[in-house]
């Protein structure tokens, strides 16, 4: 049977926040003003009888999809020939996989950034947050804790310093690095502390102070990316809200994006201006501030959704969207 | 229970969250106001570490300083863990510490609701589903 089905077929799970539209967009790259949206609509229907509302899909559920690299006509007619007809269905072994000649490595990126795109606005603040701690754990203080142990280094060979005196400074460079890096180390340094990734090389063959140099070169380039990040995952999250509307064919459901994101958005802000007011008097480890993080997007994800209910029952018959013109700058 | 009469706290909800769009708007306008005396006495070591300094100096992160100095302005006693004198809203002009009191109040009187209803209303669409 699998062979004899000219259409490939796959079972895709539906995920929280996913819509038809996305989905449509998501495999088949067809935006609600393609000329095929319509017709590949309606045979994803048809495909998927117990689909009631187009509108209406629940996360968990699973869809049959063709595969992305079959046209809509040839598709039409293996549906009329395989479904209407109830003769046989076709083949859904191929659901491994979205697509054959993806690596299954690419294809989890794919899942990662749609699942990016899709809950970007809530991680926006949060994340630029983590992101804005991150680089100042590696901020160019700390970078040179690690380069001052190479000098530490050098005035040991010279007998500037002797042994002890190595050892004890460089001990209280390291505590200070751990100090200041709390319980990131290990992330940071590869599943080591600071103590065992900054050393000197006695292997031979290399330079003694490579690991501290490497160490060192390693964590300015995490730094300058962490530096970017924030503002990258801001980008991201008001570049994922356009498009979610813009890709979305009913005015309601384009409301409740818009909603969704200028709530969440709002919440995490307000959330961000909330916990200094409260750091002031409560000075918190890393733990803690990681726990700071991850609540305040807890909860401007939960009101998000909160918000966006209490307009879908009760305001939707204002036309924010329409109203705002977002509808002229999400296109 | 009937839907209808979680109408009234939904309208409240968007009033809340509107208004606490105006707070951000007055949060960003503020945070030019904040007397550098005080940034220049308090925010820095030893009371506040290396990292908080460079986190909250600077864009995006800077106006979470701003609050941190209105709190400081409002409640000098609150410092106290950090090891900055009770006495830290002197050097900033009465107006501001007012201010600071006022609005903080009044900050927190909207959040606390909003984030309240906004969950009433989240967990109402989970069962909802």
């Amino acid at each position: 049977m699998a062979n004899s089905s000219p259409v490939d077929f796959f079972r895709y799970s539906i995920k929280a926040g996913d819509s038809l539209s996305l989905i449509m967009a998501k495999f088949y790259n067809l935006g609600f003003h393609s000329p095929d949206y319509a017709k590949r609509l309606a045979q994803i229907l048809s495909l998927n009888p117990h689909i009631k509302n187009p509108n209406l899909i629940y996360s968990g559920t699973s869809l049959l999809l063709p595969s992305p690299n079959i046209s809509s006509a040839t598709l039409g007619a293996v549906i009329t020939a395989q479904f209407q007809d109830q003769m046989c269905l076709p083949d859904l072994s191929y659901g491994a996989g979205l697509l054959p000649s993806v690596s299954k490595d690419d294809e989890a990126n794919l899942w990662l950034l749609s699942w990016l795109a899709e809950n970007s606005d809530a991680l926006t603040i949060p994340g630029g947050i983590l992101l804005g701690a991150q680089s100042n754990l590696l901020s160019p203080g700390n970078v040179n804790l690690i380069r001052e142990i190479q000098t530490l280094y050098f005035d040991y060979q010279s007998g500037a310093l002797t042994k002890g005196q190595y050892d004890y400074r460089r001990k209280q460079k390291l505590d200070l690095l751990k100090k200041n890096i709390g319980s990131l180390d290990k992330v940071l340094f590869g599943n080591k502390t600071p103590h065992q990734a900054v050393r000197i090389a006695r292997g031979g063959g290399i330079p003694a102070t490579q690991h501290i140099m490497q160490n060192a070169d390693k964590l300015t380039k995490l730094a300058s990316y962490g530096k970017y990040g924030g503002y990258i995952l801001a980008g991201v999250g008001l570049a994922a809200g356009c498009v979610r509307i813009a890709n979305e064919d009913s005015q309601q459901k384009k409301n409740e994006i818009f909603v969704e994101t200028i709530a969440n958005t709002t919440v995490g802000v307000v959330g961000g201006w909330a916990v200094g007011v409260f750091l002031v008097s409560n000075p918190v480890g890393w733990g803690t501030a990681l726990v700071l993080a991850v609540g305040t997007a807890a909860v401007s994800y939960g009101l998000g959704k909160g918000v966006q209910n209490a307009y879908t029952t009760f305001g939707n018959k204002v036309d924010l969207v329409s109203g705002m013109g977002v509808n002229s700058i999400c296109q | 229970m009937s839907v209808e009469l979680l109408r009234y706290p939904a309208y409240l909800l968007f009033i809340l969250l509107l208004t606490s769009m105006a707070c951000l708007i007055f949060i960003f306008i503020i945070h030019f106001f904040v007397p550098k005396v005080m940034i220049k006495t308090y925010f820095k070591e030893p009371y506040f570490s290396p990292l908080e300094i460079k986190l909250f100096t600077g864009p995006p992160y800077a106006y979470i300083r701003t609050g941190m100095m209105m709190r400081l302005a409002g409640w000098p006693d609150c410092g106290k863990k950090r090891g900055i004198p009770a006495t830290a809203h002197e050097v900033c002009p009465v107006w501001f510490q007012v201010l600071s009191r006022v609005f903080i109040r009044f900050f927190l009187s909207v959040t606390i609701p909003m984030v309240i209803l906004g969950m009433i209303f989240f967990i109402a669409s989970i069962v909802d589903n």
